[in-house]
């Protein structure tokens, strides 16, 4: 179903491993550059070696009044920022801007796991504010306030999917006239918690990931945050401010499988991606472009594949597909969102962005593999697709706005 | 009656009262002791008692999946039943899930922490991480029941309840489901109850004393998860399906005007997500006492804002 209003992207906001900024990233991308680092085993919790997409840039933001910041918070407040200035929307404060960011860890980023063992006592030394930043909905809050913006504030945590399905509910939002324009995206900070789960399920690549290849072995941890600012197209057009981008088709779906393996046939992700298409009213052979899930992990990558054997298979062409989590790390809560950004980039410059280290392609005809390098091309329509633990599937797709501008 | 009418057909629950299929007719009990951690002293909350899960939901298997999970398999399977659901009457493509929920899977989270704390970061239990994820309450749901439409899960502090209901009322209407479940609930657990007191929030009687429980301005805390299935109206109508109630509206504002309120809380005891206990507390009063007319859900919203959840109930739905 056809949303009733147009939704534009007017403004995005990126705080990633390449650093602070949308610029930082395109640059990384254009130049096929990984941010990821390899942490010896004597820098690491988990008292092995590991590969992350750690931020180094500076995050700081004082605390507001009565607010503990986590450094999830400040991720989403940074990238938030850069978003509205990008928009070019008035100083805040601004009224109803309803505020959708997903998270998967939040506050936890910054809670000990001693806390849990005796919480009274955590709480005495002085982590009763820290813990008050613990719910999803914190993160939100932060921007919200932060940005001296009002209206709806919506958390939301669906794990790998949750920043893709943040974008989709904020436009839905618009598209259903309950909003002009929203803030909407995704952030997560490198936390103990997580480090230690993934190693847990044997997931983590100890070396920088390799998705879509047949030698990949895991997944590589990363942080950060994409923000993107979602406008009624025709308040955008009456604001005369560039159209990045026009999201044109959305669509959830769930395997309803397995908590966290992936349909092995990919059919969940293959509905979702065809049901953005339509919505969009575009074809298989309309998309130039599929900015992966691609976490490099043996289950997830060759039901990815599957799945765009499924949802492209009327298609005249191999798509071309890649994944810049090769680029940054997984940055769980904060990748559907980030890599929304990066297919909006895409768009804007023409540009396919490389999957790296992708030398022995899982075999399919169906798939144009993007490796190696940057490549331009010409293509109005670029999509992104996530998945995450509990099955969850998200499919965005994008049209070039009219602020492209190929450099 | 229109095409983007709504329809509640179905509740199920699992709250201090237990286990309940249908709407809920209840008085509140006595607080019950905190035993599921060491206390200093006596601690006492509304606490969902113990059940077994496969006496009321026949099949289901809840080994190692957290307590917030299976109660939402459990109140899904009540609020199914319920409505008159057959798995053969829907397709699961067209079938939603969302989930509101303030803290999500605490149990499994601190179980984990617990097990990094003395284990270390890299012996950490692999069947707990994924437990802790906010959203696998929901994809359980969705596992068990084959829903593979959208599975959302909302976090918005006190009106996460709320905002569950909001997104799937938005999936139906956008035609995105036909059905959905909506789910609301937290856990309460050692770490948020001793975070309410040593913020010195928890009302005296958490802490031992006697006394009148009801009007008490201090926080009781509560636990539990409430159901309700929701469909278009064209959707029940197939089903040939008797609806509890047509939702009129959901409505956030910091004044719920004349309207009658109802006060979850002070039934289920404090757990931020009460919105659809709330829904079948109220809609199973005023059906006890044969009232007719607009009823109003009212929760704290985060200090600046209260949610005012409106019905239509005709004289040919239930009751």
């Amino acid at each position: 179903m056809s949303g009733r209003v147009d939704v534009a992207v007017t403004g995005i906001g990126a705080v990633t491993p390449y650093g602070i900024g949308q610029h930082v990233l395109l640059d990384g991308l254009l130049k096929s550059r990984s941010a990821l680092e390899i942490v010896e085993a004597s820098d690491n919790l988990l008292e092995t070696r590991a590969t992350l997409g750690r931020v180094r840039a500076d995050v700081g933001i004082p605390n507001p009044p009565g607010l503990y910041l986590s450094r999830t918070d400040r991720l989403a407040v940074v990238a938030a920022r850069e978003a509205w200035t990008t928009a070019a929307l008035p100083a805040p404060p601004l009224d109803e801007c309803p505020v959708v960011v997903a998270s998967t860890v939040a506050g936890l980023s910054d809670v000990p796991a001693v806390a849990a063992v005796d919480p009274a006592a955590y709480y005495r030394a002085g982590g009763l504010a820290r813990m008050a930043s613990y719910q999803v909905s914190h993160v939100a809050d932060a921007v919200a306030i932060c940005l001296g913006v009002r209206g709806l504030r919506i958390g939301l945590s669906v794990a790998c999917a949750s920043g893709a399905m943040a974008i989709a509910l904020a436009a839905r939002l618009i598209a259903h006239g309950r909003a002009s324009v929203a803030l909407a995206g995704g952030s997560d900070a490198i936390s103990g918690i997580t480090l230690a789960g993934f190693h847990s399920l044997r997931a983590l690549d100890p070396e920088p990931c390799r998705p879509f290849d047949r030698s990949r072995a895991g997944l590589n941890l990363g942080e950060g945050a994409g923000i993107v600012v979602l406008e009624a197209l025709p308040r955008a057009r009456a604001r005369n401010v560039p159209v990045l981008a026009i999201l044109r088709g959305w669509a959830l779906s769930n395997d309803a499988l397995h908590p966290t393996a992936p349909d092995d046939e990919g059919r969940g992700l293959a509905a979702s991606i065809v049901r953005a298409m339509e919505r969009a009213g575009v074809t298989a052979d309309d998309v130039g472009y599929v900015n992966a899930h691609g976490t490099g992990t043996p289950l997830n990558d060759v039901a990815e594949t599957h799945a765009y054997e499924r949802a492209f298979a009327l298609r005249s062409t191999p798509i071309p597909v890649s994944s810049t989590k090769s680029c940054t790390g997984h940055t769980l809560g904060a990748a559907g969102a980030i890599e929304a950004i990066v297919a909006i980039l895409g768009l804007r410059e023409q540009m396919l962005p490389p999957t790296l280290r992708l030398t022995d392609p899982i075999e399919t005809g169906a798939v144009d593999w993007v490796s190696g390098a940057a490549r331009m091309a010409a293509y109005r329509y670029g999509m992104s697709v996530s998945a995450g633990f509990g099955s969850s599937n998200v499919s965005l797709v994008f049209e070039r706005g009219q602020a492209g501008s190929v450099q | 009656m229109n095409d983007q009418s709504i329809m509640l057909t179905g509740f199920g629950s699992v709250s201090a009262f237990g286990p309940c299929r249908g709407l809920m007719a209840c008085e509140p009990g006595e607080l019950s002791r905190i035993t599921r951690w060491p206390t200093p002293g006596p601690r006492r909350a509304r606490l969902v008692p113990a059940f077994r899960p496969v006496e009321l939901v026949p099949g289901l298997k809840t080994r190692r999946i957290d307590r917030l999970s299976v109660w939402g398999l459990v109140a899904t399977g009540l609020a199914l039943q319920d409505a008159g659901f057959d798995a053969g009457s829907t397709d699961g493509d067209r079938m939603a899930v969302t989930f509101g929920t303030a803290f999500g899977c605490l149990d499994s989270t601190e179980e984990f922490m617990v097990s990094i704390a003395r284990n270390g970061h890299g012996k950490a239990d692999p069947i707990l991480f994924p437990e802790m994820l906010s959203n696998l309450p929901a994809s359980h749901v969705a596992r068990h029941f084959g829903m593979r439409g959208p599975n959302v899960t909302l976090a918005c502090g006190a009106l996460s309840a709320e905002a569950a209901l909001a997104e799937a009322v938005a999936e139906l209407r956008g035609g995105e489901a036909d059905l959905a479940v909506v789910m609301a609930g937290d856990v309460l657990s050692r770490a948020l109850f001793e975070w309410y007191e040593e913020s010195s929030r928890l009302a005296p009687a958490c802490l031992g004393a006697s006394g009148s429980l009801m009007g008490t301005s201090e926080l009781i805390p509560g636990e539990g998860l409430g159901v309700a299935v929701v469909e278009t109206a064209e959707h029940a109508a197939s089903r040939g399906v008797c609806p509890y109630a047509e939702l009129h509206d959901i409505d956030i504002s910091p004044d719920p005007g004349d309207a009658p309120l109802f006060i979850t809380s002070a039934y289920t005891g404090e757990f931020w997500s009460t919105g659809i206990l709330g829904v079948a507390l109220a809609l199973g009063r005023l059906a006890r006492e044969g009232d007719d007319r607009f009823v109003v859900a009212f929760g704290n919203g985060r200090g600046h804002a209260a949610s005012t959840i409106t019905f239509r109930i005709g004289e040919d739905f239930r009751r």
